[in-house]
């Protein structure tokens, strides 16, 4: 998606306008933009679903478009708003930290689009916010004027009462030197006030005394929860949670910022806040190559930052705790077909890259000396263009052809490799299929469905007539298959050879070709074997377990040419090599349900051989990735199998208590997913930054080939990578810090390419710029990966504590930092009992006391009881895949309910979620808190999204009526199952008829239901559960884990989590 | 033949510290190799791993033959490093794991350092020893009058 529109000219009603487009497109993305203000004006009110909720930003948020609120904005003969009617007083009466809706704002029809970028969430309000917000729109304003000016006649407006103490007073205070450091820290520009260095941070504490106590910064923790930061949960908010994942308005506006510095009157639209600020310190900038009106910056969904400012310096770093790195999804879908990434071709001239670093060619490379060489954002090494690539330059120094090279355009790029770029001919897509025919799969029915999602998925394979695929079978054998083409054999003797390997301590390939072939050749053969593999096992009595054998036999037949080789076992490793120990075979406290959530748990979460790991390491130089679909009604050890997928980029499918009627559509769509999906073949993934920046610390499913190359043998469209960016001992000295994310991969089609993500972002000598630009989504993502990472090495208690440790001291710094005024007050001033957040972190808390609470670091009894060791293990696994919506799912869950809708707010909101497969808008209601004083109620049906389980959570007292509407508008094969189970309803049942797809034309509330489910589920991955839960039910102890609000048996609630942690800064204050 | 069984004891015991200290900087030169990609994680893996028993072993036979030469004082002084093997074999951490190389490189390359450094000091250590050795044997040895002048 475009962040900006191209070809408008800019005035300040386009700007506007253009803020509104953005919004548009959240709501309906392809509704047909309207572009002029009337039309923007006209439909917002019934766009914008806060209104109606009285999210409404502020009053002072207001004006952008001249003249469209005169009675409350006048200007200053210096060209400065004044907010006359505004006095800090009447904001906060009766919320002191949230502005509440007030009534100008709402019936004011002409409210301007400010509000829908930057008023997404009611911020918290500190006396430094009104001034700060009015700066946002006055950007432009301020350029022209002396930024002390400025200030002072916006001082005077707001704070008409006492005067303030002149900023250059320090005040004799035990905190002198305190002020002083900070004063040494930062530079002159930090130094000034808030409204000179606007939109960054509400500014956490002016001298109180001045001033009625109801407009104090920070979170009031007395006062109700309803004032406490929580993501947006209007039905938009909502939307873009499930979609997007948490993202910060400021980080964005910093992408856009850190490249088009030429352009300062194009940048109007969401960059305000950061522009100014770059204006304040800095004037020459990283330009890019092309006009800003067609360049597209990466999108959110493939390369996400933590910071929206990069910290220039290692020990300016040290001080900010949180993570600074970026999650990068390479192959991700893009939202709309629109911002399919565009392919170069450079024919001759070969991909164009620095001589030096290697770093391709960007948005951010300048042509130099004519256009005959460009310099390296990387590394600032000149490069020589080649000729074929030539272009002259005109005279402000661009190429005459940059503005059609979509390298130099966009962000995402997807080159064409020549040979030089491989060491084979592109590998064909090849798929082997391993196949559990073990008596323990064939009585839970797993065989069954292996065969039938083996063949509805045989039309979806990848590569067109290149495909080859394979099968191979094993229990305590291994069974080979050869399989005949069509054409060689056209009297029809079609019949696959079967060889049995009994020898799986050292396998073997007895039939040396046909185990491996083309699928359009030998389409028929592996039918009719496909249609006889049932038949020939049903009535073993093998109990199987040469899962390692298994494993060895399909390396053997693929070590020459690669591919993918998809597990799909129902038994656990007993024979041959890669066999269990004993002491995991017993089982013993494996089994046990009380194993989760202690410190022992780590020792069994180890693979019990190194077997695993070491032919998946064999494996990824063989290029080869390996899925794993473990289909089990036991215990199954699913932590030793997890290499085998973990270091060869593959896919881990589990499902625990497998019967084949409950799992038969989770499978037969997973399969066709896994098979289907955008893939990159025999890949490698490297990151480069700006020089004295390393990439450190890489989380995910790779396996490290050197210091910074992964090797993805397989990667796709829902692999996501952590990374974090470390500083070397020198400091950065370009303006913007850039990295760029190179993927060198066979597409499926056979081409050999380079798929590049360049993000740029401004570097800071400021730390209430890190924090006022920090992304708080791509944050959580990291946080997370870090904490199941370390807990597999450490204590629980130990990672919990680090965990708080890194926000508390994090929020001590934004407090000593974040402004001189601060340090400077806050320890004389008590604010005993409110906390200070940066705005783009304020969920930051929520966020980790989600971590805190989930089942990877929580030791509830409770949770512990719903999962066994292998569910962990699973979740570990997900952990490590998990994009930005997931994760933000899963720290703090999205919770609508299903029934029943109140029809009146339905009505207005029109927000739809588009669906990877086409638009499927559905209305969305709005969200709820995640507290089960809001939720659970017993005439609800709620649904509770947790990124890797969709709950239902069912109340005892809903009315029949849902549930025959349910049941009725199944299909029939689900209605008749359950006609014939008599006429109580299973919570399975239940959970397979919510997954049915909705009929067109719906209109009741079980398809409507239905319908949010399907989008849901679509931006989720594929084998996402549903569980139903009945209100009482067992399973109800996992909702409650959900509420990560509540207060639980040995956790805080969201309220005492935020006091313990605002104490813990207040006595770190105090003493440093 | 008691000066030539120390002598050669002492020139065995310093052959071994050698040994051990090869050890020591040939895994730093290979984790600074891997730094700057000259050999790969698989290959570097494969020869610390290599390298790891046969250090143990010979550092044990060290400390046994100087405790049953009643050098205990000495002994002891090498005991905190085989404490801390065992330890690391008993926790199942002794042998790298290629797969997380580069996430614990920093710290085994300090804790290589440091073995470096503890072998460097008793290598001065028993340098010492025999010298002290060497001068005590000397005064106790009756030499000839004849050979004195």
């Amino acid at each position: 998606m475009s962040y900006r529109q191209s070809n408008q000219p800019v005035d300040s009603n386009q700007a506007s306008n253009q803020n509104f487009n953005n919004f548009a497109r959240y709501v309906a993305p392809n509704a047909k933009v309207a572009s002029n203000v009337q039309a923007s004006t006209g439909s917002e009110n019934k766009l914008d679903p806060r209104f109606s909720q009285g999210h409404v930003p502020s009053p002072t948020f207001s004006s952008s478009t001249e003249g469209s609120t005169p009675t409350r904005v006048t200007r200053d003969s210096m060209g400065v708003r004044n907010y006359v009617t505004a006095p800090p007083t009447n904001s906060g009466a009766a919320s002191p930290m949230w502005r509440g809706p007030s009534p100008e704002a709402v019936t004011a029809p002409n409210q301007p689009n400010w509000s829908f970028s930057k008023g997404n969430y009611p911020r918290f309000a500190t006396q430094g916010m009104p001034d700060e917000s009015s700066t946002f729109h006055n950007a432009a304003a301020q350029q022209a004027v002396p930024p002390d000016l400025s200030r002072l006649s916006l001082h005077s407006a707001q704070y008409p009462g006492p005067t303030l103490p002149s900023r250059n007073v320090v005040p004799n205070s035990p905190f002198e030197s305190l002020a002083s450091e900070t004063q040494r820290h930062y530079p002159p520009e930090a130094r000034q006030s808030p409204v000179t260095r606007p939109g960054l941070i509400p500014r956490p504490a002016m001298p109180h005394t001045n001033y009625p106590s109801t407009a104090q910064s920070g979170v009031s923790l007395a006062s109700d929860t309803q004032q406490l930061p929580r993501p947006d949960l209007s039905p938009f908010g909502v939307a873009r949670r499930i979609k997007e994942g948490d993202i910060s308005e400021n980080y964005l506006a910093s992408l856009q910022n850190a490249s088009n510095m030429r352009n300062q009157s194009g940048s109007q639209n969401l960059a305000k806040s950061a522009e100014a600020t770059l204006n304040a310190s800095m004037n020459s900038f990283l330009p890019v190559a092309c006009s800003e009106q067609v360049f597209k910056p990466v999108l959110p969904c493939f390369m996400r930052l933590s910071v929206g400012m990069f910290p220039n310096a290692p020990s300016f770093r040290s001080k900010f705790p949180f993570p600074v790195g970026a999650v990068v999804q390479p192959l991700a879908e893009p939202p709309t077909s629109e911002d399919t990434v565009p392919v170069v071709n450079f024919g001759k001239a070969g991909i164009i890259r620095c001589r030096r670093c290697r770093a391709y060619i960007n948005y951010l490379s300048m042509f130099v000396d004519g256009g005959r060489k460009f310099r390296c954002n990387f590394c600032g090494f000149l490069s020589d263009v080649p000729s074929e690539y030539y272009c002259p330059l005109d005279n402000s120094g661009r190429r005459l052809d940059a503005n059609e090279r979509p390298e130099l355009t966009c962000g995402s790029v997807d080159f064409v490799a020549p040979s030089e770029y491989m060491v084979r001919p592109p590998m064909p897509p090849t798929y082997l299929f391993v196949i559990d025919v073990s008596s323990a799969a064939v009585s839970c029915g797993a065989l069954n469905g292996f065969v039938s999602s083996i063949r509805q998925s045989l039309d979806f394979l990848l590569g067109d007539d290149r495909t080859r695929v394979g099968i191979i079978t094993f229990d305590s054998t291994i069974h080979f298959y050869g399989l005949k083409s069509s054409s060689d054999n056209p009297s029809g003797k079609l019949d696959p050879i079967m060889a049995v390997v009994s020898d799986v301590d050292d396998v073997f390939l007895p039939i040396p070709h046909g185990c491996l072939v083309k699928l359009c050749e030998c389409r028929e053969s592996l039918e009719i074997l496909l249609d006889r593999l049932e038949s020939m096992f049903t009535t073993t009595k093998d109990s199987g377990g040469a899962v390692g054998s298994a494993v060895s036999a399909a390396y053997l037949l693929l070590q020459t040419c690669g591919g993918r080789l998809i597990l799909m076992t129902s038994s656990k490793p007993t024979r041959g090599v890669g066999a269990l120990s004993k002491s995991a075979l017993e089982g013993g406290e494996r089994n046990s349900p009380g194993i989760v959530g202690t410190d022992k748990e780590r020792q069994y979460l180890e693979p019990d051989n190194t077997f695993y790991k070491k032919t998946a390491v064999n494996m990824s130089r063989a290029q080869i990735s390996c899925d794993i679909i473990l289909c089990t009604s036991t215990h199954s050890e699913l932590a030793t199998l997890t290499p085998l997928a973990k270091y060869t980029g593959g896919e881990i499918l589990y499902l625990p208590k497998f019967e084949l009627s409950k799992d038969y559509v989770v499978l037969i769509r997973s399969l066709r997913r896994m098979v289907s999906r955008e893939t990159a073949w025999e890949g490698v993934m490297r990151i480069r930054c700006t020089r004295s920046v390393k990439c450190h610390g890489f989380l995910g499913r790779f396996f490290m080939r050197s210091t910074d190359l992964l090797t993805l043998p397989n990667t796709d469209s829902d692999k996501t990578y952590g990374v974090e960016f470390v500083l070397e001992d020198n400091d950065i000295r370009t303006e913007a810090f850039a990295a760029q994310c190179a993927v060198l991969y066979t597409a499926s089609g056979g081409e050999r390419r380079v798929r590049i993500h360049t993000v740029a972002i401004p570097v800071t000598r400021n730390m209430a710029d890190l924090f006022g630009f920090a992304e708080v989504g791509a944050m959580t993502n990291l946080i997370l990966r870090t904490c199941a990472d370390a807990v597999l090495n450490k204590n629980f208690e130990t990672v919990r504590k680090e965990l708080t440790d890194s926000l508390v001291q994090g929020l001590v710094r934004y407090q000593q930092g974040g402004s001189q005024m601060q340090s400077q007050y806050s320890a004389a001033t008590s604010l005993s009992n409110q906390l200070a957040l940066p705005e783009p972190l304020r969920l930051l808390p929520l966020y980790i006391q989600g971590i805190l609470k989930s089942p990877l670091l929580c030791r509830e009894a409770s949770v512990a009881a719903s999962m066994l060791l292998d569910d962990k293990s699973f979740l570990h696994s997900l952990v490590d895949i998990f994009s930005i919506p997931l994760s933000s799912a899963f720290v703090y869950p999205n919770i609508v309910p299903l029934f029943p809708l109140d029809e009146e707010t339905n009505a207005n909101s029109q927000v739809g979620l588009i669906s990877s497969s086409g638009p499927l808008s559905v209305q969305l209601p709005e969200g709820l808190r995640a507290s089960a004083a809001h939720v659970l109620h017993s005439h609800r049906v709620v649904l509770i999204d947790e990124g890797v389980n969709l709950w239902i959570w069912f109340g005892s007292s809903v009315k029949p009526s849902f549930v025959q509407e349910l049941v009725m508008e199944t299909n029939e094969e689900i209605a008749s199952e359950h006609n014939g189970a008599g006429a109580s309803i299973s919570p399975q049942y239940l959970a397979r008829a919510f997954r049915c797809a909705p009929k067109p034309g719906y209109t009741s509330s079980a398809s409507r239901a239905r319908a949010l489910i399907a989008s849901i589920l679509s931006c989720r991955l594929p084998w996402t559960p549903i569980r139903v839960v009945f209100q009482g039910d067992p399973l109800e102890a996992r909702i409650l884990s959900l509420m990560v609000e509540d207060r639980t048996v040995n956790q805080p609630s969201y309220t005492e989590f935020l006091s313990s942690i605002q104490r813990q800064v207040q006595s770190r204050l105090t003493n440093s | 033949m008691s000066i030539l069984f120390e002598i050669l004891y002492w020139i065995f015991v310093f052959m071994l510290t050698a040994a051990l200290l090869f050890c020591a900087i040939y895994t730093l030169v290979l984790f600074s190799d891997l730094m700057i990609d000259h050999i790969n994680p698989v290959e570097l893996c494969d020869k610390v791993n290599f390298l790891i028993y046969p250090e143990f072993f010979v550092h044990v036979f060290l400390t046994l033959t100087l405790l049953a030469k009643g050098h205990w004082l000495i002994a002891l002084l090498n005991l905190p490093l085989i404490a801390y093997n065992i330890n690391r074999y008993r926790r199942k951490k002794h042998l790298l794991d290629n797969t997380r190389v580069f996430s614990i490189v920093g710290r085994e390359q300090r804790i290589c350092e440091v073995k470096m450094g503890f072998f460097l000091l008793t290598f001065f250590v028993y340098l010492y020893c025999f010298v002290m050795t060497m001068i005590r044997l000397e005064s106790e040895t009756e030499i000839p009058e004849k050979l004195m002048q």
